[in-house]
């Protein structure tokens, strides 16, 4: 009698029965769930680190400033100035109304800073100017030790009317250095003239030293601590205090004295989810900034590179987002074929019982309806382990990750059961007919073409659109590739496979060829036996997907790796760079340093003007001898730069094609134009990828003295071991020291780039173990079938060594045919796809960094053959448990 | 040629064992057909597999060709299967990836015989059992009786003295199986080789020199 309803005592009992396949299903689901469901809440935490550790980096360029003009001195109607009371006025009320509620939240306190014109000061040496300077914090003005007089005074009370051509008299403090500097004292003047040749009296009151040289509040205020000394002129600050700041204002015009109001960005209040809102309000400001349009107060200014510093991150935070996308998808593509994997195994060993069950009465409908109750309960435990493993480990999760593991765990088993019954209780002649067979044949051969076909389809789809647009665009409002883009490497591995599925009968039966011109049995026996098994594409595919999506994995992380330490050096220039404040160059000093293979000098301009008579650019100067800068960089031999028709030759680098249409060149920098001619390309130097020119430092000096003017080198780079200690020792405090070993070492450590690396290795453990779990599920597959024929050979006298050869020449094939052959699938996936990743915008390289393939990593594939010999060797012991009769029984029985 | 004595073999403990062999014990001589008659689940195969050393029998012992059977090791049981025993199966246990020919070189190639005497051989056993013409073709290109007489080529091939048989014809027709027997009959006459097979058709039974009938596992005639 057929059977009408669900049978729970039969579900029970085969779920019992193959509790092994269906626990590991459980395993592998949970698994893929918990990376699929961690991973996306992780994302935008290391997007948040990443955002705020850029901030950091970035120090004031994120900071958000105000400049903000003094209202007008008071004046009588005769012009002349009445001193106010204090120094203070709306200003400060006024900056916090500009940033509104928007921004207001995401800053620190105010410092404010008031700054002055450069007055001219005789008497003193040669190029001494002289800068007044009030700073003033939250916690009010910077703590300092007066070790000599006191803090400046007021001069006059508040009222005071200046007559005109008066000078007027300001209390000044200076630090130690300053007055060493002017060998000055508590009660000396300073004669000092302004712009229109006032006078004002400069009145030292006291020498100060800072009680806490490092407190931030200085750091706008740096050059109230030292002179600064440049090329023709010494630059001296002195300090106002609140009393004396009124008196600084009439002694002063209005126009030269302005107060800068800057709000520290507060990095705590920035997150991922805010970073493009809070990049828009800035630029949006930035644009539209004009709080008064007329009057004095059309001066007030609003600057900050708080939007191009958070733009930076979130593309960079986008294509970290995306990097870990792709190697998530080749992941899942891959459990899920294990999953498949093991739904076959399940459909094979419970065929018969289906199959009697449905003899017995129940309909395929109803069968298919028990499977997928249990496929649905196993697939709901697994993802609830995963789910609950991320909410342990992450604190959360993301549900959406998980279901195309689920999906396919939930259907998969349940189809390949119902598949595998209906073959074998369903009686489909064949046609008697050849023509007829044949047609048959050819229908199904054209189905399996067609889903290939299908594949190799939407694989070039998307490799075409992530070569063309790539998956993170340059332009922000872009969006960049989808889902098809992103599944680009792991469609690639799925035809990698479908490649070698057809091969790979070919190569055996080719083998099986050789092996039976031979003496012996062995080589034949276990060809025989692995072409028998290689008609399934299953197992092969798996391994060729754990072995390419394993080998792009590693890759991505060795080629990041890679590409930070290039990043690195080009972006130092060399094993340490020195930035020059003095103007001696210590260059000869550090060359002649222990551990110092080369050190040189040249001057490095942020940004010159380089114009044809129709177009222009701003570029990178570099002056510096060619023959150093070609030893230190171990360039192949730059082009002459030697002058011949007068004009200077440069060479230049990542520049606007119209400055080398051949037409004049000319270099304008400091007023000065200088006419220049094209003498080649430059090397690849720089992180930035922005334009520069290099010119011969002597020539460049030689050009520039015609013009009185000086060329002092600024930068210092350094190569060998000793590179970063020599500098250290040797500057002091006359410049600041970078080493490439300080730049890689924030590069690795950077949120994003510890968060993808990290990814990239554990997605690699984890085809590791799917990997160990095909072929022990390979093994599982074919073991009956294998059983059955060793049986049946040992009754001809095949021995148990002899049996464990052949399953290893059986089993070995597929195994080595899809590591080897996933290897260079995956290097051909990297080397197609990571120039559509943005590898270098994690390397901070100008261009896509070069595909590194971390060969000793991929040594790791080895397991997957050791797991080979392990289960030929469990299985023989497993055989030797059994007796020979009774595996004939068995094998007769099956 | 074949001396079986006082064999029992029992599968099991207690309540559930069952005894599939009891003080078995018979003789037989060289270059004899014979039958082994009995029920399904009489003990035919259980007694083929000792005999064939695929068991061992609790008790009792197997001399083959002046062979102690029960007392060799794996390895001495492995040698004996190349050297002296052979079998045939119901389900004929081809490899099917492999032509005729090279199925029936694999005992050979098992012995490292040299390659020329191995193809001469091969030849001589598939006309033998009247497929000289199909050498090359696979077992999935052959009928059931012609994959039978491929499988008893195979098993002569190390030139046994015994060749055990286990239902040869349970998966043939009626004519194919009596050809089938004929041809063991027939490699009885001309090979000199010992051949002990179970059946349960009465057909087969006249083309065989002696009967042994068996029976709860015991023979009783």
């Amino acid at each position: 009698m057929p059977r009408l309803g669900l049978h729970l005592p039969s579900i029970r009992g085969r779920a019992w029965a193959e509790r092994g396949p269906l626990l590991l299903i459980v395993a592998v689901v949970a698994l893929i769930t918990l990376v699929a469901s961690a991973v996306p809440v992780l994302m935008p935490r290391v997007g948040t680190d990443a955002a705020r550790d850029a901030l950091e980096r970035a120090g004031s360029r994120a900071d958000l400033v105000i400049t903000a003009p003094f209202e007008p001195v008071e004046a009588t109607l005769g012009g002349e100035k009445i001193r106010p009371a204090s120094g203070g006025d709306q200003s400060m009320e006024k900056a916090e109304t500009v940033l509104g509620e928007d921004l207001s939240p995401h800053v620190r306190a105010p410092q404010s800073v008031v700054t002055t014109s450069e007055l001219s000061v005789g008497g003193f040496g040669p190029g001494r100017v002289l800068f007044f300077s009030y700073l003033d914090t939250p916690q009010g003005e910077p703590e300092v030790t007066w070790t000599q007089g006191a803090a400046p005074g007021a001069w006059k009370p508040a009222g005071f009317v200046l007559r005109k051509g008066e000078a007027a008299t300001v209390e000044v403090g200076l630090s130690e250095a300053t007055a060493r500097e002017l060998k000055v004292a508590p009660g000396d003047f300073i004669a000092a003239v302004d712009r229109s040749s006032h006078t004002v009296n400069v009145l030292v009151s006291g020498i100060f030293r800072p009680v806490a040289p490092s407190d931030p509040a200085w750091a706008a205020g740096a050059k109230l601590l030292q002179p600064v000394t440049g090329a023709d002129r010494v630059e001296i600050t002195g300090l106002l205090s609140a009393e004396s700041l009124p008196d600084a204002r009439i002694a002063l015009a209005d126009q030269d004295i302005r107060r800068t109001i800057t709000f520290p960005l507060d990095p705590a209040h920035v997150t991922w989810a805010g970073l493009d809102t809070l990049a828009a309000d800035v630029a949006r400001r930035k644009t539209s900034f004009n709080p008064i349009s007329t009057g004095w107060e059309s001066n007030y200014g609003f600057q900050s590179g708080l939007d191009r510093v958070l733009n930076t991150v979130h593309h960079e935070g986008r294509a970290a987002a995306e990097q870990a996308r792709v190697l998530l998808i080749g992941l899942i593509v891959t459990a899920a074929a294990i999953l498949l994997l093991t739904g076959e195994l399940l459909a094979r060993r419970r065929s018969r019982v289906l199959a009697n069950a449905r003899r017995r009465g129940a309909s395929l409908t109803l069968l298919g309806a028990e499977l997928i109750l249990e496929s649905a309960l196993v697939t709901a435990l697994g993802v609830a382990l995963g789910l609950l493993a991320s909410i342990v480990l992450v604190g959360d999760y993301i549900w959406t990750g998980a279901l195309p593991a689920a999906a396919v765990a939930l259907a998969g088993p349940p189809l390949l059961g119902l598949s595998a019954v209906s073959r074998l209780t369903t009686t489909r002649r064949s046609p008697a007919n050849r023509s007829a067979r044949a047609v048959l044949a050819r229908t199904t051969l054209l189905r399996r073409i067609a889903v290939e076909v299908a594949v190799v389809l939407a694989a070039v789809a998307a490799f075409t659109a992530l070569r063309q647009r790539g998956l993170v665009a340059s332009d922000p409002e872009d969006t960049g590739g989808g889902l098809l883009t992103a599944m680009a490497p792991a469609l690639g591995a799925v035809v990698a496979a479908l490649i070698l599925v057809h091969l790979m009968p070919v190569l055996l039966r080719l083998g099986l060829r050789a092996a039976s011109r031979t003496r012996g049995s062995l080589f034949l026996l276990a060809a025989a036996r692995a072409v028998s098994t290689a008609a399934r594409p299953l197992p092969l595919t798996v391994l060729v997907l754990v072995s390419a999506m394993l080998t792009f994995s590693l890759t991505l992380a060795a080629t990041t790796q890679a590409g930070q330490e290039e990043g690195a050096l080009r972006s130092v220039g060399a094993d340490a760079r020195l930035d020059l404040v003095s103007a001696i160059s210590p260059a000869e000093e550090i060359a002649s340093r222990e551990g110092v293979s080369a050190a040189v000098a040249a001057l490095v301009v942020d940004s010159v003007k380089v114009s044809t008579i129709e177009t222009w650019s701003s570029l990178h100067l570099i002056a510096v001898d060619p023959a150093a800068f070609q030893k230190l960089h171990g360039t192949s031999e730059l082009p002459s730069l030697e002058a011949s028709d007068g004009a200077l030759p440069v060479l230049l680098a990542n520049t606007d094609p119209g400055l080398r249409s051949g037409k004049p060149l000319t270099l304008a920098t400091n007023g000065i134009q200088i006419p220049i001619t094209d003498a080649g390309t430059a090397p690849a130097i720089g992180s930035d990828g922005e334009g520069f020119l290099i010119v011969d430092l002597a020539a460049y000096t030689a050009v520039m003295a015609e013009q009185d003017t000086e060329v002092r080198p600024n930068t210092v780079w350094v190569n060998g071991p000793g590179a970063g200690p020599a500098l250290t020792d040797v500057v002091g405090d006359r410049g600041e020291v970078t080493t490439r070993a300080e730049v890689l070492q924030e590069r690795r450590q950077a949120p994003l780039n510890v968060g993808v690396l990290g990814l990239a290795h554990a997605c690699a453990f984890v085809l590791i173990l799917l990997g160990i779990l095909g072929v022990a599920l390979t093994t599982a597959i074919t073991a009956p079938a294998r059983a059955q024929t060793h049986s049946r050979l040992s009754t001809l006298g095949l021995r148990r060594r002899e049996s464990r050869r052949i399953t290893l020449g059986e089993l070995l094939p597929p195994v080595l045919l899809g590591s080897l052959g996933g290897v260079p699938a995956g290097i051909v996936l990297a080397q197609t796809s990571f120039a559509g990743l943005a590898l270098r915008l994690l390397t901070g390289q100008a261009g896509e960094p070069s595909v590194v393939v971390p060969w000793l990593g991929l040594t790791a594939l080895l397991v997957l053959v050791a797991t080979v010999a392990l289960t030929a060797w469990v299985e023989s012991a497993r055989r030797r448990q059994l007796r020979l009769g009774e595996a004939l029984r068995a094998g007769e029985a099956s | 040629m074949l001396r079986v004595h006082d064999v029992s073999r029992t599968f099991g403990a207690g309540e559930h064992a069952v005894h599939a062999l009891r003080d078995v014990s018979f003789e037989i001589e060289p270059g004899t057909m014979v039958a082994l008659v009995g029920r399904s689940g009489s003990g035919k195969t259980s007694l083929l597999n000792v005999i064939g050393g695929l068991d061992r029998p609790d008790r009792g012992s197997v001399v083959v060709d002046g062979t102690e059977v029960t007392g060799l090791s794996e390895d001495g049981l492995s040698r004996l299967r190349r050297e002296s025993i052979s079998y045939i199966f119901q389900s004929f246990g081809l490899i099917p990836v492999l032509s005729a020919a090279e199925n029936v070189g694999v005992p050979m190639r098992m012995n490292r015989a040299p390659v020329a005497e191995r193809e001469r051989r091969v030849q001589l056993l598939l006309e033998l059992v009247g497929l000289g013409d199909h050498a090359q073709q696979r077992p999935d290109e052959l009928s059931g009786g012609q994959q039978q007489r491929v499988a008893i080529a195979r098993a002569l091939a190390g030139k046994p003295r015994l060749l055990i048989a286990d239902e040869p014809t349970g998966q043939l027709d009626a004519d194919t199986g009596l050809a089938v027997m004929a041809l063991l009959r027939g490699v009885v006459e001309s090979e000199g080789v010992t051949v002990l097979v179970s059946t349960h058709d009465p057909v087969m039974m006249a083309l065989a020199d002696r009967v042994l009938q068996i029976s709860d596992g015991q023979v009783t005639s």
